[in-house]
C-alpha cells in the first residue's frame, strides 16, 4: 500500500521538477538591443536583415548589454556588415518614373 | 490498497504535480513572473507580496498533500486556492477588468483563458473529491480507534 503511495508521489515530484526545467524559457540575447563594435566603442546595430547582416565568420557579429552599457557581451557570431547583403535594397529610379513623380 | 485509496493518492499526486510545476516555473522565470503580475489588473503595490506569496503557498500545499497528517488541510487549501483562481478566470472572461491580461506559469501560459478556466474547474472538482474521500477515511479510522478503545 505504501509503495503505491510513494510511487505516485515520487512520480508527481519528478515530473513536475523535470517538466518545469524542460519548459523554462531559454535565454535569447537577440531580444535585447544589438550593438556592434566600432573599434573604439559600441553603437546600436539596428534591425538584422534591414540595417545589417552577419556574414559567415567565427568573429562576434553583435553584442548586447544588460546593465545600460557598462559592459557588453557577445551575442551573434559572424562578421558585422552594415550594408552588403541587406534584405531590402532600394531600386534605382528609372528616367520614366522620375518624370511621373516630378 | 482499495480503488478509493488509489484514487485518493492519484488526486493528491495530480494536485502536487500542478502546484509544484507552477511554483518551480515561476521561480525559474522570476523576472517574467514579476512582469506578468504587474500586467494583471491588480494594484502594482501588491506585486512584491504576491510574487513570493503565490509560489510559496503552492509549495506549502504540495508538502501538506504529501504528508498523511496534513493531507486534509492540503486538500482544503487546494480548494481555496483553485476557487480563487477560478473566480479570477471567470471575472476576466466576463470582462470585469478593463483589459484581458496574460495567464502565467510555465507551459500553462500558452492556454487561453477559457482553457485556463476548464483546467481550474477540473482541479477544483479533484480537490473537492479529495476532501470527501479523505474525510470519510478519517471518519472510518476514528470509528475503528473508538471501537478498539471501548473493547
Amino acid at each position: 500500500m505504501k509503495s503505491i503511495k510513494w510511487t505516485i508521489m515520487c512520480l508527481a515530484i519528478i515530473i513536475s521538477v523535470c517538466g518545469a526545467f524542460a519548459t523554462r524559457p531559454k535565454f535569447d540575447c537577440t531580444t535585447f538591443t544589438q550593438y556592434y563594435f566600432t573599434g573604439g566603442g559600441y553603437a546600436p546595430a539596428g534591425i538584422n536583415g534591414v540595417n545589417y547582416v552577419c556574414l559567415q565568420s567565427s568573429n562576434t557579429c553583435t553584442y548586447y548589454t544588460t546593465n545600460g552599457g557598462i559592459s557588453y557581451s557577445p551575442c551573434t557570431i559572424g562578421l558585422y556588415d552594415a550594408c552588403q547583403g541587406c534584405a531590402v535594397k532600394q531600386p534605382a529610379p528609372t528616367a520614366k518614373q522620375s518624370s511621373i513623380t516630378h | 490498497m482499495s480503488r478509493r485509496q488509489v484514487f485518493l493518492e492519484s488526486v493528491s499526486g495530480l494536485l502536487i504535480l500542478l502546484f509544484l510545476y507552477a511554483s518551480i516555473s515561476k521561480f525559474l522565470d522570476f523576472g517574467t513572473f514579476y512582469h506578468d503580475l504587474n500586467n494583471q489588473p491588480l494594484p502594482d503595490s501588491w506585486t512584491p507580496f504576491l510574487v513570493w506569496f503565490i509560489p510559496c503557498t503552492e509549495i506549502a500545499i504540495s508538502i501538506a498533500l504529501l504528508l498523511e497528517r496534513t493531507r486534509l488541510l492540503g486538500f482544503y487549501a487546494s480548494l481555496v486556492l483553485m476557487s480563487l483562481f477560478t473566480i479570477y478566470a471567470i471575472m476576466i472572461l466576463l470582462h470585469f477588468f478593463a483589459y484581458v491580461p496574460c495567464s502565467c506559469g510555465g507551459v500553462i501560459k500558452h492556454l487561453t483563458w477559457p482553457q485556463h478556466l476548464a483546467l481550474n474547474l477540473l482541479f477544483l472538482v479533484l480537490a473537492a473529491s479529495g476532501i470527501r474521500i479523505q474525510r470519510s477515511k478519517l471518519f472510518k479510522q476514528s470509528l475503528i480507534s473508538t471501537k478498539n478503545s471501548l473493547v
